[in-house]
């Protein structure tokens, strides 16, 4: 069972705000997931970092390049709080 | 139910026109909103991109989706209409451009009828876990269609789009098209652009059709498939998806691999799958079996790695520039943590917690880093499979779609229900799903073909031949 201390943890490390009752909730679940999780521990695979067949079939990088996106106004537009084309979070540094 | 190829030949015969094929299916889409297929239907686009059309085809303009009309699920970026995930993080967001995948769309003059619900963040296999609407099966509408691409699988299945755009990152283009009765693919990783996908798990998700023909598949695929310089996972390929259809598959050999089998697959599901392979068999191809010793751990790698790439994906999500924002938050961080907490729901945070922790210090060794040990040995498992076989023939789900609450609660159950078809996603390798009957309840069952990287036209053709003498199940709605 993973215990509300670790799960508390985890939440701050997510940057999720649980309630006490979901904390209790979520912890059950939680490890009920990690224990099907652990059949993996059973495996005797050793990962081999140099071995490419693992890798993301990155092709060539593409030029290093400025490009102007055109629409910025619905960049803009998707902000929760804007001024002046800017994002506006809460005071950071008092 | 009409394929793309049938309406074609209409629309270049001008025996119908786009706009009028258009508002049949938005005349559909209003009569059934029961099926809750769409999160946003967008009438008065769809009927000016079908006017366009209907001008291109009477200059005597075609290319194989021109006047089309089609529904893309709500996770693919379509400039200036809401692009939610079935969300409330994103119940907001108007994408400021267009995935790739719509500009490749676009150029071809296809008809964007909506945008197709979906579980959300396309995190579950039923679909029921959208914070809008929340699809049904056509078949029951007191069951799943399946998900993640849930409303795409119903909207074709219910006769509400000639054919959709889904994503599969796990299975989510292939289990609800199996339990919706129709044909989805997932090509190979790195065939379709990912640029405009709202990422998952960045490793495994890819963008696919959905449809009522093998055929139709390739059609969309052949639209969409090709390099992208904003996704530098892509790969440079000619690959005519729909090249092979029509040539024999005699003398052509069909992996069926054991494990695929076994106590956890439904009877039903099992008889019709073994039928398929048999109907191979009897038209000249060799069934051989195979072994995937991998799979018992295939569930905990696929999720170990999606929730792990999930978890920095979503770290987005902050309510800073776009998303939803928490009320009066009392400081930077409570800003992020509560717009966070407020804007995603109880699946997602599962998700979110358990990548988190298989990164954390002290657990990456042994969940992260194993679960890359099995993908690596899973990947060698395909390459030798596929060097004695053509295709691999497999159920696509362990049981036909369930009822709406039966799994929701359990995600244990639900994650366990994955294990026909992470492994494609593993292993980067195309699949596609073809129905093969119902069941005693008259549900949909479906069987899967995979095949190597980039073989991806062997799949449309073992299907296609398929497809010829099996008629599809047809939804009574």
């Amino acid at each position: 069972m993973i215990k509300t201390e670790n799960l508390k943890l985890l939440c701050e490390l997510s940057k999720l705000h649980l309630s006490e009752e979901e904390l209790s909730e979520y912890s059950k679940e939680m490890s009920d997931i990690i224990a099907l999780m652990d059949n993996i521990g059973d495996s005797d695979f050793e990962y081999n970092p140099i071995d490419m067949t693992n890798a993301v079939p990155f092709s060539e990088l593409r030029a290093d390049k400025i490009e102007t996106f055109d629409n910025m106004e619905g960049i803009v537009k998707n902000g929760p709080e804007t001024v002046e084309n800017q994002f506006v979070v809460p005071k950071i540094v008092d | 139910m009409a394929t793309i190829s049938t309406l074609r030949k209409e629309l270049d015969s001008k025996s119908i026109s786009s706009v009028e094929l258009t508002k049949e299916y938005l005349k559909k889409i209003n009569e059934h909103p029961e099926l809750g297929a769409f999160n946003t239907v967008c009438e008065e686009e769809a009927l000016s991109l079908a006017k366009l059309a209907d001008k291109k085809i009477a200059n005597g303009e075609s290319s194989p989706l021109l006047g089309i009309p089609l529904a893309i699920k709500d996770n693919i970026c379509t400039k200036g209409i809401t692009t939610t995930c079935s969300s409330k993080m994103l119940e907001n967001y108007i994408p400021p451009y267009n995935a790739t995948v719509m500009d490749k769309l676009n150029a071809q003059g296809a008809v964007v009828l909506g945008k197709t619900s979906m579980d959300e963040f396309a995190m579950g296999g039923s679909s029921q876990t959208s914070a809008l609407a929340k699809p049904k099966n056509p078949f029951n509408l007191e069951c799943v269609p399946g998900g993640s691409s849930g409303g795409s699988a119903a909207a074709v299945s219910g006769g509400l789009c000639a054919a959709a755009l889904g994503s599969d990152t796990g299975g989510s283009i292939r289990q609800p098209a199996a339990f919706c009765g129709i044909v989805g693919m997932k090509p190979t990783y790195g065939t379709v652009s990912r640029f405009g996908l709202v990422a998952f798990g960045s490793s495994l998700d890819q963008i696919g059709p959905m449809a009522n023909s093998a055929e139709d598949c390739g059609i969309i695929l052949n639209a969409i498939a090709g390099q992208d310089i904003h996704d530098r996972t892509t790969r440079s390929h000619n690959i005519n998806f729909n090249e092979l259809i029509g040539k024999p598959i005699s003398g052509m050999k069909i992996g069926i691999p054991k494990e695929f089998f076994g106590d956890g697959i439904d009877d039903e599901v099992k008889t019709a799958v073994i039928n398929a392979a048999k109907f191979y068999e009897e038209n000249g191809a060799e069934l051989i079996e195979v072994s995937m010793p991998t799979l018992k751990y295939a569930v905990s790698a696929y999720y170990l790695l999606a929730c792990a790439e999930a978890s920095s994906n979503l770290s987005r999500y902050d309510g800073v520039k776009y998303g939803l924002r928490t009320e009066s938050p009392e400081s930077y961080d409570d800003l992020i943590k509560k717009s966070r907490s407020e804007g995603f729901g109880t699946e997602v945070k599962r998700r979110i917690l358990l990548g988190t922790y298989a990164l954390s210090s002290g657990y990456y060794d042994a969940y992260y880093k194993k679960a890359l040990a099995v993908r690596q040995q899973c990947r060698l498992e395909h390459d030798e499979i596929f060097k004695k076989c053509d295709v691999m023939l497999t159920p696509t789900t362990p049981t036909v779609a369930y009822k709406c609450r039966d799994n929701i609660d359990d995600p244990v159950k639900m994650y366990l229900a994955d294990i026909c078809t992470v492994t494609a996603n593993i292993a980067g390798i195309p699949a596609i799903s073809v129905p093969c009957g119902i069941d005693k309840d008259g549900m949909p069952i479906g069987f899967s073909l995979s095949a190597k990287r980039f073989d991806d036209a062997k799949l449309p053709q073992f299907a296609d031949f398929f497809e010829k003498e099996h008629m599809h199940p047809v939804a009574n709605i």
